[in-house]
């Protein structure tokens, strides 16, 4: 059974499609990261799945059940943008937390807010972004959650405490809590998920485990002596999803024959021919840059 | 949750009785102050004037007795001050909905937490308003003046009816909304002080009176019992609606629970 079970979300605001027919089901245990460029409709899926928005269409369940307050008694949230209150002390939040959860750890609070150094007398207003990042995800983590849904999780700590944020994913997903959350930082991303899901305009575009794709997405690249010659064949070939120029240089993104298709550049006479693994960088641009359509994602 | 909002109701509640307790205290140094020294002898007001800041004589004043309903009656009106500085307490919320709607309690429940806490400080402040009044006329020495009318219990009742009505009308008003509901508070006084004397400017139409007579009926100032001490005569009180007490008094709770349930249902639904 499926954790996070979204079955064709769909949700619009007036005319326009937010999130477009999304179906995503995320495993116990599983860290998945939602990639997307802005405005793909990460925010709007999470605000469905958490019941702040109301979907137009399908189905969302966390641990089999309909979203509800139940749900949030094991639901750790950290969203993008500032949520908490500005007059209220950090101490505040905690007290807050404290008196809405009954699963709330007063010594994993404690713990997270000295591991980012946190001032619990300190007003929310006096924090700067980041910090108040790190208040949020100490109140997401206290109430030791099964389920973490986290949308942009380290936008704006410093690189000490965004390598914490990641740590803290994995040990939660080690000790069996689900997590789904957002990162503009597709390096965070290849970290600490072990699955990615990609939208773009409200579609899922690409979807699966993370050493999977990588293991079936290559770079077939191959230096020529001169400018790259013309290759009407490989634009036709439906092994290629993509194919990149540069001067000398050749790269054809090529989904599961790589070695096939790099036989057939050899025919071409380049220098040199070598295939690349694709990080998951490449895939994503694969998949939601301009060329997305060729590839096959649309 | 409800902490959040216990805080606010709070430090609201701090102000307002600093506020009501600054305002009694330069009355009654005004008072002391312009007149000289104020006593009572238990039937009349006794002004003594040689006091070096009086007037320089010595004045006896048959001021009658003063009766509680003027006290509850203006009680009420900073109790309706009051009410309306809480009444958008849902729609701040809304403000923070990624935090307050992601918590396991309902947001049924969660309203019904808010507007009982701003309820309860609601009450507590015309309480406040009416122990200082009470202060404040015992300092003065009219303590023995003060006498309770027979509807001084429902003037009571209907005044604080009245701020529940206005503070549940501002919750359902500003409850869908994402944020702005101090800015209606604020509107709200001039649209229900404007309201309430409109249906007798004959000379606007007989369409607009009568829009202004059927809006009247939600505008919680209708509702308000209009008291009248005469120094002699004793009290007068009059409602605009021309019904008993008592009856308007059941009539104002029951739209200020309608305007209540009709703000938490409708915020139910507010989208984060």
């Amino acid at each position: 059974m499926k954790t996070i079970a979204i079955e064709h979300l769909t949700k619009r605001y007036g005319r326009r499609l937010a999130v477009d027919d999304l179906s995503l089901g995320i495993e116990e245990g599983s860290v998945c990261g939602l990639l997307g460029p802005n405005g793909a409709g990460k925010s709007t899926t999470f605000k469905c799945l958490l019941g702040l928005a109301r979907s137009d269409g399908g189905s969302i369940t966390i641990g089999g059940e309909p979203v509800g307050p139940p749900t949030f008694e094991t639901l750790g949230y950290v969203p993008e943008r500032d949520a908490l209150y500005g007059w209220l002390t950090i101490a505040d939040h905690f007290i807050i937390a404290r008196r809405a959860y009954k699963n709330y750890d007063a010594a994993r609070a404690a713990e997270l807010a000295a591991t980012f150094k946190l001032d619990s007398r300190k007003k929310l207003k006096t924090l700067s972004k980041g910090q108040q990042t790190a208040v949020a995800l100490a109140l997401a983590f206290s109430i030791r959650p099964r389920v973490l849904v986290l949308d942009e999780p380290a936008s704006g700590l410093d690189p000490v405490f965004q390598r914490v944020v990641l740590e803290l994913i994995i040990e939660a997903a080690a000790g069996g809590a689900t997590v789904l959350f957002s990162s503009h930082q597709i390096g965070q991303v290849e970290r600490a998920a072990d699955r990615v899901a990609i939208l773009r305009d409200g579609k899922l575009v690409l979807d699966g485990d993370i050493d999977r794709l990588k293991g079936t997405e290559k770079i077939v690249e191959a230096i020529f002596g001169a400018e790259v010659p013309a290759t009407p064949d490989l634009d036709a070939d439906p092994r290629v999803r993509r194919i990149e120029r540069s001067g000398r240089i050749l790269r054809a993104y090529v989904r599961d024959d790589a070695e096939g298709v790099a036989h057939s550049v050899e025919t071409l006479a380049p220098r040199a021919v070598t295939v690349v693994d694709l990080t998951l960088e490449d895939i994503f641009l694969g998949a939601v840059g301009p060329d997305a359509a060729r590839n096959g994602h649309l | 949750m409800d902490y959040i909002e216990f805080l606010r109701a709070r430090r609201a509640l701090v102000i307002f009785a600093i506020v009501i307790f600054a305002i009694a205290a330069i009355v009654v140094a005004s008072v002391h102050f312009a007149l000289g020294t104020v006593s009572s002898n238990g039937t009349s007001i006794v002004i003594d004037s040689s006091h070096p800041h009086g007037i320089g004589a010595t004045h006896e004043h048959s001021f009658g007795p003063i009766y509680l309903d003027v006290i509850f009656d203006g009680a009420a009106f900073c109790a309706i001050v009051f009410g309306s500085v809480l009444a958008s307490s849902l729609n701040r919320a809304n403000a923070y909905a990624n935090f307050v709607f992601t918590k396991p309690i309902s947001r049924e429940r969660l309203a019904l937490r808010f507007m009982s806490l701003d309820a309860a400080a609601i009450a507590l402040s015309f309480a406040i308003a009416c122990v200082v009044a009470l202060a404040a006329i015992a300092s003065l020495g009219f303590a023995n003046l003060l006498t309770s009318g027979p509807l001084s219990i429902w003037v009571a009742a209907c005044g604080l009816g009245v701020a529940f009505l206005w503070f549940g009308l501002l919750q359902a008003i500003t409850a869908p909304l994402p944020g702005g509901g101090g800015v209606i508070v604020g509107i709200s006084w001039p649209v229900f002080l404007g309201l309430l004397p409109l249906p007798l400017f004959k000379a606007l139409g007989p369409m607009v009176t009568s829009l202004a007579t059927a809006l009247d009926f939600l505008n919680p100032l209708y509702y308000m019992p209009n008291v009248t001490q005469e120094s002699h005569r004793g009290i007068s009180i009059d409602t605009a609606t021309g019904l008993a007490l008592p009856l308007q008094t059941a009539i104002v709770w029951a739209l200020a629970l309608v305007a209540c349930t009709s703000a938490t249902r409708i915020w139910r639904r507010f989208e984060g």
